[in-house]
């Protein structure tokens, strides 16, 4: 599903190359659980963009589902993403003046999918994740972890074929933040494909398998 | 892409909401300027249409010719120079040597109280010819006019306007009782319908006609009259007949060349386009003042939609991470700064329609709504919701989402 081949990215401070990811080869199938862990500064985040189609690599060629994204505009990125990625961050990034079943629907709104019904899609999956009762409350009166529920809503309601998390127990407790990780773990049963990007080793145990990056190299590549 | 809409005016109203006292202030500049612009229309519609309705209820195809200099404004013609040189034969001939002119009356107008029993009332008297009340439009509610006869009999009889009779007789039937005009008992033959207040800001219903011979014999004894209504037949151009009858007038009066005219000539019309030319000032600063509104309502939604911009970051960087295009956010925020103007413009076409019923009111005028006004009000609204949300729209594109998510 994802194939990156010798991936580099490199920030430029005036004239001095700051080089973050130094040759990256990787590939992800379908249906697989895979914890991205990384120390600050390692170069997981920058990783986590490129594989999300939110930045671009320097050097190295990138295949999403079989398919070269190296070439694509703005556009092309923004309707891939919204097909096929569901993004879920540290931060939830709900909007504060709409209420969870209204955040659920965003993606819908810029989706060339034509999802049937998206209102009552969006409620099963809130009511799936224990929201049902919660359905139009703001995200001010909202827990950390039913925010973070409705950001995973958000990143269903389109089907896409990865989640892509980004630090997704970052902002909650540990009690918490495992609900969240079983939660991943449930959805990647149902078959979808779950990429968890964490500095925390915690973390490990809920993945299928375990990246490690250190210092823009992959380091160590675990399945089990 | 309605749905997008949807969800688009859906995010501006509740956005409108979480920050209201911002908006507002936003708006008002937007809501000013419309109501200025809608409150002037509708007002002027309103106006036009009473000018119009006393023009036709005053009589038409008429010349006033009037004794003196006299000087014409939009609130009727004010006297500047008496004269006592227009006589009644002067109208006779006129009306002999210029075949356009269907009627003649001749007129002398002046106050004076009137005396009922117990009762004074200050009236204007208007000693006329008894065709006065053809050529002038003027209906009664009850008795009768009084006839050519009357006048050249000299007979004491007069025609009431209704305060006239209303306050001087309340509820006793007015007809064959006499009031005191210049200590005359003069029988009331009579009553004239509710008028009100002419063009010329003369109260109508404050009027006493009485025949015009009885006025200059019995009452004042003079020989000259104050001015004359001359009617022409339909058809005829007013303003080359003014001319015809000033030349034949200045004949009449042996005027030299150089001499000024002893006497003014105007139509109603004269005083309809001075009146008019007050509104066309008006309008232009109504022009300008709703100009510099819409500048002013355009900088408050620019500078509020910076902000707005600035504070979403996050937002937009997750409607970008989730699919949405540069062109998607630029219609997002275009759509919420033409929603913020057009709940201004909205919101000043109530504010301006609120200003028109109370001036209509006080002003006596009917309530019209100025189509057009109302529809350019909208129209602007739009285009400056446009100009000033465009800005900040492509701001918001340059933020990227990794740059305000991380």
């Amino acid at each position: 599903m994802i194939n990156l081949k010798g991936i580099k990215k490199s920030y430029f401070i005036g004239e001095r190359e700051l080089p973050i990811l130094k040759g990256i080869d990787l590939s992800i199938e379908a249906g697989e659980l895979v914890i991205l862990m990384g120390v600050s500064g390692s170069g997981k985040t920058t990783l986590m963009n490129i594989i999300g189609l939110l930045d671009k690599q320097t050097e190295g060629e990138y295949f999403f589902m079989g398919r070269s994204v190296d070439g694509l505009d703005d556009e092309s990125l923004a309707m891939f993403r919204n097909e096929h990625i569901g993004f879920v961050f540290q931060q939830f990034f709900l909007l504060p003046y709409l209420n969870a079943i209204e955040n659920v629907l965003i993606p819908i709104v810029y989706s060339k999918k034509n999802i049937k019904h998206p209102r009552e899609k969006a409620r099963q999956l809130l009511s799936k994740f224990g929201l049902a009762d919660r359905i139009h409350n703001r995200p001010s009166q909202l827990s950390g972890g039913e925010q973070q529920r409705v950001a995973i809503a958000r990143a269903l309601i389109n089907d896409p074929d990865l989640i892509l998390a980004d630090e997704p127990t970052g902002a909650l407790d540990s009690k918490t933040g495992n609900e969240i990780m079983e939660l991943f773990r449930m959805l990647n049963n149902d078959g979808k494909t779950v990429i968890v990007v964490t500095h925390d080793p915690k973390l490990a145990q809920f993945g299928k398998r375990l990246v490690r990056i250190e210092d823009g190299t992959i380091s160590e590549d675990i399945t089990g | 892409m309605i749905y997008t809409l949807n969800f688009y005016i859906k995010i501006a109203i509740q956005n409108l909401f979480v920050h209201k006292a911002r908006m507002t202030l936003a708006l008002l500049g937007i809501l000013f300027a419309v109501m200025s612009l809608v409150a002037f229309g509708n007002i002027s519609v309103g106006m036009k249409l009473k000018i119009d309705s006393e023009i036709s209820k005053f009589g038409k195809n008429l010349i006033i010719l009037r004794s003196g200099l006299v000087f014409v404004t939009g609130r009727g013609a004010r006297q500047f120079a008496e004269a006592k040189t227009l006589k009644p034969r002067d109208i006779k001939i006129l009306k002999e040597r210029l075949s356009e002119i269907q009627e003649v009356v001749p007129f002398y107008d002046t106050t004076y109280p009137a005396r009922y029993g117990e009762n004074t009332l200050k009236v204007s008297i208007m000693g006329s010819s008894a065709n006065i009340f053809e050529v002038r439009n003027i209906g009664l509610i009850m008795g009768r006019p009084f006839t050519e006869q009357d006048n050249t009999d000299v007979e004491k009889r007069a025609v009431v306007g209704f305060k006239v009779y209303d306050n001087l007789f309340k509820s006793e039937d007015p007809i064959g009782k006499y009031i005191l005009i210049y200590r005359s008992p003069t029988e009331i033959i009579g009553v004239i319908e509710e008028k009100g207040v002419d063009f010329a800001g003369q109260d109508q219903d404050l009027q006493v006609y009485i025949p015009l011979n009885t006025f200059m014999r019995r009452y004042s004894n003079i020989d000259y009259i104050k001015g004359a209504y001359l009617q022409t037949k339909d058809g005829v151009n007013l303003a080359d007949m003014k001319i015809k009858v000033r030349n034949l007038l200045r004949r009449i009066h042996n005027l030299k060349e150089g001499q000024k005219d002893d006497f003014s000539i105007f139509t109603l019309d004269d005083i309809l386009r001075t009146r008019e030319e007050g509104i066309r000032l008006v309008s232009v600063l109504t022009i300008i003042a709703s100009t510099v509104s819409f500048l002013i309502g355009g900088l408050g939604i620019f500078a509020i939609m910076l902000l707005s911009v600035a504070e979403r970051k996050m937002e937009i960087g997750i409607r970008r991470v989730v699919g949405s295009k540069k062109k998607d956010i630029i219609l997002q925020f275009l759509s919420e700064s033409v929603i913020v103007a057009l709940i201004g413009g909205t919101a000043g076409i109530l504010a301006g329609c609120l200003i028109t019923v109370i001036v209509d009111y006080f002003g006596d005028f009917p309530f019209l709504l100025h189509i057009g006004n109302i529809s350019l009000s909208i129209f602007i609204s739009i285009l400056v919701g446009i100009a000033a949300g465009i800005y900040p729209a492509f701001q918001g594109t340059k933020y990227e989402p990794i740059e305000v998510l991380h």
